[in-house]
């Protein structure tokens, strides 16, 4: 891979290039943080206790209760409320029920929209300590789940059923010793509800029971006083789902086109393409598969899926990265060693492929069940929590193998880097220039790779921290400020790392230019012009190189 | 002696019944906090007499009114609000010498208190203000409101549903401040216009200070679901406190309160010539007189005095005999207390328990 774009690139040229590279991250900056709102909504929900009038309650599961509207079920105030002990209701009774949105203000009822993409349901419950009716520890909770929906058109009671599903959850309740009072409530860390990757329809409605007929392993039983059941539903911002695909939509067939370009130039040379070349092209290609916005048909069709398929394309990408710089470092280690294959990168694909296969497990495990129950999660039992951590363990494991890999290799190229920089004044100037080519490419990807990998994280943590810190000020009206930090991080770096491969793309394409000198710029900046009169040969610099490694191993014994 | 007993569960918690004490009443105010001993119906449905539903409260100004016409389903909720607010002031104040005693009559709950610019008269303006906000944030979020507002400010955009769906919605925590600062505040702002009485602004800071307490207690929660559950997508929410904790903090604040000049008129001052210049922070309580000590009857005032009170022989805090008795003594009886224990409990509704019994003594002042 010699004679790219980059070395001969008059520095002018560059410089455009750079800004307006630069100008389009600004950009892709802007659009997520003035335009896009927020990306994710919250609906805080409390249940509204109904009351199952039925002879035997668990024969009624046919039936929907709902809290609003024609039809709606009969409810309870509070579990005290005398009119359950004067109708012997039983907590087999009892149905915890929300049916969102919510009503607000305005002409029309709101309902939820496609836009939305995916709900994320988290469940908190009120328990409040009572001195005779202490928690036990950690108590199981057995609950049967359902979810239902109902579209625009339909009749008030017409709820139909999404899943249904029976699930425990282990409790993890505390309470300091100075409130341990009646009337106080434990401190109960939330629990998982349902992860649902569509939202196809307007109205929804979860039923929630606490039967404690039927079940086995003393569920529901020493969970204390219940009081109130909170659910929290978060959804994607429609605003956001606009920008968002709206953004890919605009960035794909610019993406195309220029893997065309690279790949044509590519095509052109008289010799085969070699490893780097290929790694690129794989890349772009990668990237425009995760960037074609085939989540549009969401719009039309229910596809739950879309959450997994984002997870795997993702996951793709940055693996497909992470060996395309493992190789890119490989390829510019200047050493003897033929490499140009795959195999000979095993060790650090290895790294990569497995944390990777892990991670996809992982998600498939959580995800992928989910498909079948939205209800399920991985985290509700000791089995499957000690599974998701030794998944995540060993592709952490992976990862860190990985960039021990990768700074080694880094490390042996400044190492030959600076072993080369002493006999370049030496050199004839075609292979000078050869050498200083190498060393440029290698620089200016460090570079940008650094700069980019920086961004994301100074993104990640600002993001993290407007979010995380999001508390009361003095002035209500001034909290939130003019910038959503949050949908700028993601719009952000989803533009970076597009920009990145742009970048990449563009600058390490083959060059046409070898008749007209060029202006070289090296690693320190200065300029110096060269004539490269004739393409030097691929295929038999190894040789070169090993003749020359031996000479400067002779120079340097001397 | 032991017995295998069922008991219903309703005698789980007993609910902290309102003392409603017939007193000899001077002339008082009506209060809006009448409507939390009052039981206040949601309209029914096709119902046209709102204005006469709203007339029957007696002591509510014309924007409150105006509020009773023009939300009548979230009417029920400020009286929710006033509820919470006084029983929280009862659990606070159990052994206290002055114990919160409504004295509900001519559309007032506590007339002399209520009357007088005291610490007490801060605490309830404070725990009401504060009940109002849980409550209308609480039925928000269960959807029996009709007209939960969205802060759109930022969307730009007219149409609330239209706005929440392009970029989601402020929490109904907001909405409960909004709404408390609005009906809560009502009859004091229009009253300090006409009158430039400090006790208006006293009652302004309270309930300024009632919400702020719920507001520092509000928790923000988050989760995290991004790319396989990562945290690279993170959302979070806020959670409002039990009501316990707000009136534990007010019952703090309480006792901090501030000790203002009794003649300000635009402005409140720190009493004292030393403290005039340094500002009162708006989460903190004032009041503009000293308390009366609470121990004799003063039917007039409706002071019930201590006398008959429960009183703890071995603290040393507010509830012991010495200070709730007020140096009077007090009597001994020994009680049988039958109370319930070994209970296998259910979250709800049944209860298997057996009853335990014990004599212990009960002091009560003289």
């Amino acid at each position: 891979m010699s004679g790219t774009v980059l070395e001969n690139l008059s520095n002018r040229k560059l410089g455009v290039l750079t800004v307006s590279l630069l100008l389009a991250q600004m950009v892709f900056f802007l659009i997520g943080g003035l335009i896009a709102p927020a990306p994710n909504n919250v609906q805080v929900l409390l249940a509204t206790k109904c009351v199952d009038e039925g002879s035997s309650a668990l024969t009624q599961q046919r039936k929907w209760f709902y809290p609003r509207g024609e039809g709606n079920c009969n409810r309870v105030s509070t579990l005290d409320d005398p009119y359950i002990i004067d109708n012997h209701i039983t907590a087999d009774h009892i149905v915890f029920s929300l049916q969102f949105p919510n009503p607000m203000e305005g002409t029309r009822e709101p309902d939820m929209v496609r836009w939305f993409q995916y709900m994320v349901g988290v469940m908190m419950l009120d328990i409040a300590y009572q001195k005779h009716n202490p928690m036990i520890e950690k108590p199981l909770l057995g609950l049967d789940l359902r979810l239902g929906y109902r579209d625009i058109g339909d009749k008030p009671g017409d709820w139909k059923e999404l899943a249904h599903a029976s699930e425990t959850r282990t409790m993890d309740c505390s309470l300091d010793e100075q409130f341990k009072e009646d009337g106080y409530n434990y401190n109960c860390s939330m629990l998982p509800l349902y992860e649902y990757g569509a939202v196809h329809h307007n109205f929804y409605l979860i039923n929630i029971r606490l039967p404690i007929t039927g079940v086995t392993d003393n569920k529901n039983y020493g969970i204390g006083t219940l009081k109130d059941i909170w659910v929290i539903v978060i959804h994607q911002n429609g605003g956001f789902t606009k920008v968002w695909y709206s953004t890919k939509t605009v960035v794909t067939p610019i993406l195309i086109g220029i893997i065309i370009w690279f790949w044509r130039r590519v095509k052109q040379l008289p010799r085969p393409p070699v490893l780097l070349e290929k790694m690129l092209l794989g890349l772009g290609v990668v990237l425009v598969i995760n960037n074609i916005p085939i989540e549009w048909l969401t719009l039309w069709m229910e596809l739950p899926f879309m959450l997994l398929l984002s997870d795997i394309k993702q996951g793709v990408f940055f693996s497909l990265l992470l060996c395309f710089w493992i190789i890119f470092a490989g390829e510019h280690l200047m050493d003897d060693v033929e490499r140009n294959r795959l195999v000979a990168y095993w060790k650090h694909l290895a790294a990569v492929m497995f944390g990777c296969l892990c991670m996809f497990i992982f998600d498939m495990c959580e995800r992928g069940v989910q498909l079948r129950n939205p209800f399920y999660s991985i985290w509700a039992t000791d089995l499957g929590t000690n599974l998701a951590y030794s998944f995540i363990i060993i592709a952490g494991i992976c990862a860190c193998l990985y960039f021990i890999l990768l700074c080694w290799m880094v490390f042996k190229v400044f190492r030959n880097i600076t072993f080369k920089r002493g006999s370049l004044p030496s050199m004839p100037s075609k292979r000078r220039a050869y050498y200083e080519g190498i060393i440029y490419r290698f620089k200016f990807l460090m570079l940008i790779t650094l700069l980019c990998a920086a961004l994301t994280v100074i993104f990640f943590i600002v993001s993290q921290v407007a979010e995380g810190h999001w508390k009361w000020g003095e002035d209500l009206s001034e909290e939130r400020s003019k910038l959503e930090y949050t949908s700028a991080f993601y719009v952000g770096a989803y533009g970076m790392w597009n920009v990145y491969v742009f970048a990449l793309l563009c600058l390490y394409a083959p060059s046409h230019k070898y008749g007209a000198p060029a202006l070289i710029v090296d690693g320190d900046g200065e300029g110096e012009e060269i004539a490269t009169n004739e393409e030097i040969e691929f295929s038999r610099l190894p040789s070169e190189v090993s003749q020359l490694t031996a000479f400067v191993k002779k120079t340097a014994a001397d | 002696m032991n017995r295998m007993t069922e008991y219903s569960g309703r005698t789980t918690f007993a609910a902290l019944a309102i003392l409603l004490v017939v007193l000899p009443s001077h002339h008082t105010t009506a209060n809006w906090m009448y409507l939390g001993v009052v039981s206040v119906a949601s309209p029914l449905p096709g119902q046209d007499n709102i204005d006469e539903m709203c007339a029957q409260y007696p002591g509510l100004v014309t924007q409150q009114l105006q509020v009773c016409r023009e939300k009548p389903h979230t009417f029920p909720y400020v009286s929710e609000g006033a509820r919470r607010g006084i029983v929280e002031c009862q659990y606070q104040f159990k052994y206290e010498r002055w114990n919160c005693t409504v004295n509900a009559r001519n559309g007032t709950v506590f007339d002399y208190v209520l009357d007088k610019g005291l610490r007490e008269t801060a605490f309830l303006y404070g725990v009401t203000s504060a009940g109002v906000v849980h409550a209308v944030t609480q039925s928000c979020s269960a959807g029996n409101l009709t007209d939960c507002s969205c802060d759109m400010s930022r969307q730009g955009q007219t149409d609330p549903v239209e706005g929440w769906k392009w970029g989601g919605c402020s929490d109904n925590v907001n909405y409960g401040l909004d709404f408390s600062r609005k009906f809560v505040d009502a009859p004091d702002k229009i009253k300090h216009k006409k009158l430039r009485d400090v006790r208006n602004l006293m009652n302004l800071q309270n309930n300024e200070a009632g919400r702020r307490a719920i507001q520092s207690l509000v928790e923000t929660q988050c989760r995290c679901h991004g790319v396989s559950g990562s945290c690279q997508m993170k959302t979070c929410w806020k959670t409002i406190p039990t009501f316990k904790r707000v009136g534990e903090k007010l019952k703090e604040l309480y006792e901090h309160s501030i000790h203002v000049a009794p003649r300000a008129r635009r402005k409140l001052r720190r009493k004292g010539r030393a403290l005039r210049k340094v500002a009162i922070p708006k989460e903190y309580m004032v009041y503009t007189s000293k308390s009366p000590n609470y121990c004799v009857v003063d039917l007039d005032k409706g002071i019930l005095g201590t006398s008959g009170r429960v009183c703890n022989k071995t603290s040393t805090g507010s509830d012991s005999c010495d200070l709730l008795c007020c140096g009077r003594g007090y009597n001994t009886q020994i009680v049988r207390h039958v109370e319930r224990c070994n209970c296998k409990f259910i979250y709800c509704c049944y209860v298997k328990c057996r009853t335990c019994e014990t004599m212990v003594d009960v002091h009560t002042c003289k």
